[in-house]
């Protein structure tokens, strides 16, 4: 709005902030403010119910990723030096370039690109090269990384298959496949993981069942031949070592429906005339989807990653509520964090090593989502 | 040679090796990559791999949904019992209450044939015929549940009944309804008139009140959860006897502070595409900024403000990380929290109908809101996501 008068730019002023103060009020003191605190409280030794926080500085940081890390430290860090450096020159070489001809090949977000290259392998290395340090702590991270990637590629896939199947004109019956494929994703995920649990249990689930099932079946069948009865061991779908699959199998089930919306929704908005100038020039299916359809939801795709990859980093309740035992096999970050310090197994409350964990949740998801930014293209598309 | 034990040898034993979920992904996987590569039109295989994928769902939920209407020791040694008591064809009343289901269920298929073959039809005819559907279907269900009560057998109804009462069910689902309304309702209020100061109305650093809300979003919950913990625990009115643990209020503030955020970027699109002129006209008029927003605004960003409301609902009904830490007193325990610790103190350790019986109250309201508002929850779901 247009105001004139520099008394009515005053009161316009004053009545913005009276519109703004309960949600500043509220945002600052219940998240601001303890974001701010997460990282203060990261530096000290609390078990948050004795009166005194003891200043221990980055003794839980140090702890966390062991000695052998922070000593490789100088070599990464002066390997991301040269990475920072590498990426300033690439990135200013836009501003003011030195060949005209090089203006369209070097493009200053890749600047970052090497910084992340370095960071991400000191990640990778600390994850699969190294052996010290918070071991129960890595392997948390290293089962986020396994939901993220194993999960993700095949959600990813499920989702686009679905999402071409929906936006085909000749497809029947679209909108029961999409509510029945959608709903999983609105349920709770503390639902969602025990009506898992419960499929997949050894003894009464639905999984067992079937399988079961099928073997009397084909027995029946094969008995009118010969007399046999085909026998299967009822498989431990929640022992330590199938847990996790399980609770990726079942975030998978849940997750497919949301990005197969995104997906749908973006296909339908690609202008039909795209796809008929593009048949009249000659192009074939493949060609259509590869320089059409790809390009055109490129965007999405990448919205939809990061999404995924956000909360496969903060999955929490499908994990906590799924896995029957929380051992360093089938936990993950914030459900490490919830047990150190809210739940008493050792009647030890560690509030700053928790705090610690969930500061470098916040690093990592920073981090990931600030690499996957890297590829939306620069051209926005207008349609 | 005995071929009988030689399989029984070596059956398990590969049934073994192989049986592992990431493997039955993986094979689903590469037998869908098959099909849609053999298939020249794409539709065949596509339609194979839905039914497949919506088949294990509805399986899945008729198996809990069954299952919950029998008993414990049913479902242990023959679960198929559970149905057995609304297909009992000796009995002539329940025969009479599967035959009068059947005519439902044969009236709501030739419906559906009638409604295929007039695509065109208007709406009021369709809607008519919607409604003879669901009637319908109303009407077999409860035919099918009254040939049961008739006929003695109480189970299909007698586990939820303990799961809403024994179990708490009832006052769970109560103080989650109580939750998520008082919570959408605050956070509706507060960011919309957040949002309308940092759209329409011009003062010194309003981007950058903008930004702090957009890079707010990046703040995992995790990371305040400790914090917020430790700050709120000595929070405490004596006056009120008011204080933020173990209080319903407690938690609509604070899910009402997490969510700001992420509403005020939603409805920022939303405001922004209403014209100002509104705006500036009403003042020339003589009205005052609050009702500028609060008759043209607020009514006009409707639309908006539904999908805000409907997201921040289903977000917070569902809300599991900060009810579980807050909140221990079992007479304010929200449903999910309540679900979760009706496993875990294996209250009903053997009965699993009943806990089954506890899925079910979790997942019907959702599933309802979910059928009633699916067109508002994909359009907000599309604007969030593909402008955003």
């Amino acid at each position: 709005m247009i105001v004139r008068g520099k008394h009515a730019k005053i009161r316009q002023a004053l009545i913005a902030l009276a519109m703004l103060a309960p949600s500043l009020l509220l945002f600052g003191v219940f998240v601001g403010y303890p974001a701010v605190e997460a990282f203060r409280i990261s530096l000290y030794d609390w078990t948050g119910f004795s009166p005194q926080a003891d200043w221990v500085g980055l003794k839980h940081f140090r702890g966390m990723f062991g000695p052998t890390v922070w000593a490789m430290g100088v070599p990464f860090g002066l390997a991301l030096l040269a990475a920072l450096v590498i990426g300033g020159l690439f990135g200013r070489s836009r501003s003011a370039p030195p060949d005209p001809r090089l203006r369209r090949r070097l493009n200053p977000k890749w600047a970052w690109a090497p910084t992340l290259a370095v960071l991400s392998a000191w990640l990778v290395w600390w994850l699969y090269g190294t052996n010290d340090g918070d071991d129960f702590f890595r392997w948390c991270v290293r089962n986020n990384f396994r939901l993220m990637f194993v999960g993700g590629i095949f959600q990813f896939v499920f989702a686009f298959l679905f999402a071409a199947g929906l936006s085909m004109p000749k497809f029947r019956a679209a909108k029961f496949y999409r509510t029945m494929i959608f709903f999983p994703s609105f349920v709770s995920a503390v639902g969602v993981a025990i009506l898992w649990q419960r499929v997949c249990d050894a003894r009464y689930g639905l999984a067992n069942g079937v399988i079961e099932g099928a073997a009397n079946a084909v027995s029946h069948v094969i008995s009118y031949v010969h007399p046999i009865h085909l026998a299967v061991a009822p498989i431990e779908w929640l022992g330590s070592d199938n847990m996790f699959n399980s609770i990726i199998a079942a975030g998978i089930w849940s997750g497919v429906g949301s990005q197969m919306i995104l997906l749908v929704a973006a296909i339908q908005r690609i202008p039909p005339t795209y796809y008929e100038a593009a048949r009249v020039d000659g192009a074939n299916e493949r060609h259509v989807f590869s320089h059409i359809t790809i390009p055109m939801i490129r965007e999405v795709i990448l919205i939809t990653l990061t999404l995924w990859v956000i909360g496969a980093l903060k999955v929490f309740g499908l994990v906590q509520a799924m896995a029957i035992q929380l051992d360093e096999k089938t936990s993950v970050v914030s459900v490490r964090q919830y047990e150190l310090a809210f739940s008493n197994r050792d009647n030890i409350y560690q509030m700053g090593y928790a705090t610690a964990m969930a500061v470098v949740l916040l690093v990592l998801i920073v981090v990931f989502a600030l690499g996957l930014r890297l590829l939306r293209s620069e051209d926005e598309l207008e349609f | 040679m005995n071929w009988n034990s030689d399989i029984l040898a070596a059956v398990p034993q590969k049934m073994i090796q192989i049986a592992n979920p990431f493997w039955y992904i993986a094979w689903f996987t590469v037998g869908v990559v098959i099909l849609v590569a053999w298939d020249r039109t794409r539709l065949k295989a596509l339609y194979a791999i839905k039914t497949g994928w919506v088949g294990f769902s509805i399986f899945a939920m008729l198996w809990v949904i069954i299952s919950s209407m029998g008993t414990s020791k049913d479902f242990v040694q023959s679960p198929e019992k559970a149905l057995t008591q609304f297909f009992d064809y000796h009995n002539p009343i329940t025969f009479g209450a599967l035959l009068a289901c059947a005519a439902c269920l044969a009236g709501i298929l030739i419906l559906a044939v009638l409604l295929a073959r007039h695509p065109q039809m208007s709406p009021p005819r369709k809607y008519t015929i919607f409604a003879g559907q669901t009637t319908l279907g109303a009407a077999g269900l409860l035919a099918l549940l009254a040939g049961a009560h008739l006929n003695g057998f109480s189970h299909w109804y007698e586990n939820y009944v303990r799961a809403w009462t024994i179990a708490r069910m009832g006052e769970y689902m109560l103080n989650s309804v109580m939750i998520s309304v008082g919570s959408v309702g605050l956070i509706i209020l507060c960011s919309a008139m957040a949002t309308y100061a940092l759209t329409k109305l011009e003062f010194p650093g309003r981007d950058g009140i903008l930004y702090l809300f957009v890079a707010a979003m990046a703040i995992p919950a995790q990371l305040i959860l400790v914090p917020l913990f430790l700050m709120l625990r000595h929070w405490h009115i004596q006056t009120l006897d008011f204080s933020f643990m173990d209080s319903r209020f407690g938690l609509i503030i604070i899910y009402t502070a997490l969510s700001l955020p992420f509403t005020i970027f939603l409805l920022t699109g939303f405001f922004r595409s209403l014209p100002t002129e509104l705006a500036e006209a009403a003042a020339i008029d003589g009205c005052s900024e609050f009702r500028t927003f609060s008759q043209i605004y607020f009514p006009l960003a409707a639309p908006g403000l539904t999908t805000a409301a409907i997201f921040n609902f289903i977000g917070i009904w569902n809300e599991y990380n900060f009810a579980l830490v807050f909140i221990t007193n079992p007479q304010i325990k929200t449903l999910p929290v309540g679900l979760y610790y009706l496993v875990v103190t294996q209250q009903y350790a053997a009965e699993w109908p009943a806990l089954f019986a506890g899925i079910v109250i979790l997942f019907v309201p959702t599933f309802l809101i979910f059928l009633i508002l699916q067109k508002q929850i994909i359009a907000g779901l599309t604007l969030g996501g593909v402008k955003g």
